[in-house]
């Protein structure tokens, strides 16, 4: 199992969601396995809704870098699991997002 | 005789007659299985400690409880008071005999050890055993039951150790997060007694006996029958969506390409979830040793740190982090300082004579061959993906980009105890290593043996130059301790 870097930039802190699921938040380097992610922001008011990625080859100098722009409105800072539903939201907040994207 | 024989006959007719007895529950209302352990990270100075506990019958229950209490007598100073270094383990992870210590340990905590011994190690458990297997009442219950040879072994961990209760005392504020790992018979995947996995399978986890779950990680094949369960996903959980990370994997351009093993995991998933297009339909399971995929219970910990399955345990409390985080979250908000990865491996090479022998091996050398190196070799590639993965989490501790400050001063200790670590330079470490490797796989351990692996536990512990270089980093004090050894033999990306 190898590790991978992923840099998220926005251009405020957000909740980092892979697959739906907070790993960090944006703007710091963040460590995950190689594999294939959907990559998503906390809350609303970015662009794009998420993004594909195939995350391999990096390293901690060299991490994968993708952004997210901000569409003016505004979000909580933390991910969905920060309130009391706890990771069961964090999943349908997955949930949402994909729907949201079909 | 007569009677006796009629007796038997009856039962085995009844046997005959019984359905498999299923040993699990489907979960109310589709739901999830709740998770309600917190693993507080908010202290900087205090490691998490992920252990994992290999099989071996007693002598891993027993290797398993030296380390344990040994580990518990290191002490040092935080918030004005002592703690524990015990008191750091937040998970546990294990396999076979190994998840008899874990899964006491894991509902007892520290103060449960000192019972471990008398309740579970000195009792003649393989006695109790046969007397079970041939007692009437026995058979006449298991016929009518539909129970088999594996609950023989169940109803002596139940009697003697965990006394009914069920995962629901597990899983609660302020214990370890216990992986007990079985081997899903049909498929060779790890099946793990974690509320995640459950959910996969629409069981109620709360109801389940401790005493079936360590079953089901300890059943060796052929000698004790499988632990049987029934999959709800289409019963009680019909139409619930499938989570994202599981669509992602099966659908994506890439996953099996970038992580074949997340893909089979993803595969294994939705085919408990009786999901679309399976690759198997899954409407029960059989549970086999544990072992048999992962004999140090290494698996668990990967998942653990950075898989779907990891556990939501990170308490939110003063962490700044949200309810729910994982270990990886904490680590990437570097919440964590010092993380320890304890592996306690039981395994015992026991002397053969195979290479001395001109005669060709017979038929029971090679059985023994095609069982055990096989394993063997399984359990090494999982256990060098945890090197791996620890080789690169400190690397990360080295620092980099100027996006990365929160790894920076991040340490790691390996600390893998395993009877091949005695030095054939030292007569008495070559003679604790014999005896260690002689102690058999079975539900017993004599005194002898029992003493053999308090002295070998505690020597492996004292001299790993991780454990020293933890000790040292966190200033506590010990004479076993040589500085210079533990920082040339752990080295830091840190230093």
């Amino acid at each position: 199992m190898a590790i991978e870097y992923l840099l998220v930039t926005f251009p405020e802190p957000r909740a980092v969601l892979a697959d739906g699921n907070g790993v960090g938040f944006t703007n710091h380097t963040l460590m995950l396995p190689t594999d294939e992610y959907l990559i998503s922001l906390a809350g609303t008011g970015y662009q794009p809704p998420n993004q594909d990625i195939a995350l391999s080859g990096t390293s901690l100098v060299k991490p994968m870098v993708i952004s997210f722009t901000s569409t003016g409105a505004r979000a909580p800072a933390t991910p969905p699991s920060a309130s009391p539903g706890g990771a069961s939201e964090r999943r349908s907040e997955g949930k949402k997002k994909k729907k949201k994207n079909a | 005789m007569r009677r006796s024989t009629a007796w038997l006959v009856a039962c085995l007719l009844l046997a005959g007659c019984a359905s498999t007895h299923f040993e699990n529950f489907p979960l109310s209302g589709g739901t999830e299985n709740p998770e309600r352990r917190a693993v507080d990270v908010s202290h900087e100075e205090r490691p998490l400690i992920l252990v994992a506990i290999s099989g071996g019958g007693s002598r891993a229950a027993a290797l398993g409880w030296v380390i344990l209490r040994e580990v518990a007598k290191f002490r040092y100073g935080t918030d004005g008071q002592t703690r524990s270094l015990v008191d750091d383990i937040g998970v546990v992870s294990s396999v076979s005999g190994g998840s008899v210590i874990a899964a006491h340990f894991a509902l007892y905590g520290p103060d449960g050890l000192e019972r471990f011994a008398p309740d579970f190690l000195v009792p003649d458990n393989m006695r109790t055993i046969g007397i079970n297997a041939v007692d009437p009442v026995t058979w006449s219950r298991l016929a009518i039951t539909g129970a088999s040879r594996i609950d023989v072994v169940e109803a002596l961990f139940d009697n003697q150790l965990f006394k009914g209760k069920t995962f629901l005392e597990l899983n609660q504020p302020g214990k370890p997060y216990l992986i007990l790992n079985a081997t899903d018979m049909a498929t060779g995947e790890v099946f793990a007694f974690t509320p995640k996995r459950f959910d996969d399978i629409c069981s109620d986890l709360d109801k389940e006996l401790i005493s079936s779950g360590v079953a089901a990680s300890s059943a060796v094949p052929i000698v004790l029958s499988p632990v049987a369960f029934q999959n709800f996903s289409a019963s009680h959980c019909p139409g619930r969506p499938i989570p994202q990370w599981i669509t992602t994997r099966l659908n994506g351009r890439f996953a099996p390409y970038l992580n074949l093993e997340t893909f089979k995991l993803a595969r294994y998933a939705n085919d408990l979830r009786q999901g679309p297009n399976s690759l198997r339909k899954i409407d029960y399971l059989y549970f086999v040793d544990g072992g048999l995929a992962d004999n140090l219970a290494i698996h668990g910990l990967l998942e653990t740190i950075s898989s779907p399955y990891a556990a939501p345990i990170i308490a939110a409390r003063d962490s700044g982090l949200p309810a729910g985080a994982t270990v990886l979250d904490a680590l990437n908000m570097g919440k964590i300082k010092k993380i320890v990865v304890l592996v306690i491996n039981a395994r015992a090479d026991a002397a053969n004579t195979l290479s001395q022998s001109a005669s060709r091996p017979g038929i029971v050398d090679m059985v023994n061959s095609v069982t055990s190196i096989p394993l063997s070799a399984t359990t090494a590639s999982v256990a060098s993906q945890l090197e791996v993965l620890l080789a690169q989490l400190n690397a990360a501790a080295g620092g980099g980009g100027p996006g990365n400050p929160q790894f920076t001063g991040l340490k790691v200790y390996a600390v893998k105890v395993d009877f091949d670590q005695l030095r054939d330079g030292d007569p008495h470490h070559r003679e604790l290593r014999a005896k260690a490797n002689n102690i058999p796989t079975l539900w017993s351990i004599t005194q002898e043996n029992r003493e053999v692996l308090e002295e070998t536990g505690i020597v492996l512990l004292h001299q790993h130059p991780c454990f020293q270089r933890l000790l040292l980093d966190m200033n506590i004090a010990a004479s076993f301790i040589d500085p210079s050894f533990a920082k040339m033999g752990c080295r830091q990306s840190s230093d």
